[in-house]
């Protein structure tokens, strides 16, 4: 469950994916979303969630749109939290730091 | 997929699948019930009746799902494609069965004449309703198939 933190699915798909806290990171709906790659926004939902696997077109374009490589966005496997990623290093020497 | 039903004024909520699925039975239910009448009583207005009651249940479906060329992007098309191939078999099933039920097929026929002639007023009119049933089916099962199966609808936001 906590390997699951930060990423949507797989669900149906088999597709790990950070759809969703992108969206809520940059206050983006998901209406937004789906006319800005050409989909129906219940599509959006349903990559979310996991219930449908996107074409490689589509996963591109999804992630093109918020300016990440398409491995950023969409994974076979679960994605470490955003925050972990981004401050874990910093956390751990930090940590070293104070040791010393 | 359409998430609002209005129905008799009253707004109904199909985003959840447990609501669509109840509809679905609701659906044929009544198709079933009005095939029923059909038969069962003959009188020519009543088969008006009941033709236009069924094309009106049909576009209750039509209304929620919309149609196939209407897909309005790579998933829609998917899910209709499944909608298809889950569909066609069964409109099949409902032709052979007419066709045996009919006795066209003699030889192949699945039904024993009955000496009940409760029960040979109804032999002689399955192969017609089984029609009246693949012709229901064609032109609303693959709908209720997608209604059926798609997961529950998140809000736009």
């Amino acid at each position: 469950m906590s390997e699951n933190i930060g990423s949507s699915g797989p669900g149906e798909s088999g597709l790990y994916n950070r759809i969703a806290v992108l969206r809520a990171e940059r206050g983006i709906g998901r209406q937004d979303l789906a006319d800005a790659v050409g989909v129906n926004y219940q599509t959006i939902g349903f990559l979310e969630r996991g219930n449908y696997g996107p074409s490689l077109k589509l996963a591109f374009q999804i992630a093109e749109f918020f300016g990440l490589p398409v491995e950023a966005v969409f994974s076979t496997k679960p994605f470490r939290p955003l925050s972990e990623q981004v401050y874990g290093s910093r956390v751990v020497e930090a940590e070293m730091e104070n040791r010393r | 997929m359409n998430t609002q039903l209005n129905l008799l004024g009253k707004r109904l909520n199909m985003a959840p699948r447990a609501h669509r699925r109840w509809l679905v039975v609701l659906m044929y239910v009544i198709f079933a019930a009005l095939i029923e009448v059909w038969f069962s009583m003959d009188a020519p207005r009543v088969a008006t009746w009941c033709l236009f009651g069924a094309v009106a249940l049909n576009l209750v479906f039509m209304h929620l799902v919309g149609r196939s060329n209407e897909a309005s992007d790579e998933r829609e098309v998917k899910r209709w494609d499944h909608a298809y191939a889950r569909a066609y078999p069964w409109l099949g099933y409902c032709l052979v069965f007419a066709l045996f039920a009919s006795g066209l097929t003699k030889k192949l026929t699945l039904i024993s004449p009955s000496t009940n002639p409760a029960l040979q007023a109804f032999e002689a009119q399955l192969p017609y309703m089984l029609l009246m049933a693949a012709g229901i089916l064609y032109v609303s099962l693959p709908q209720a198939i997608l209604l059926w199966t798609e997961p529950d609808i998140l809000e736009a936001e």
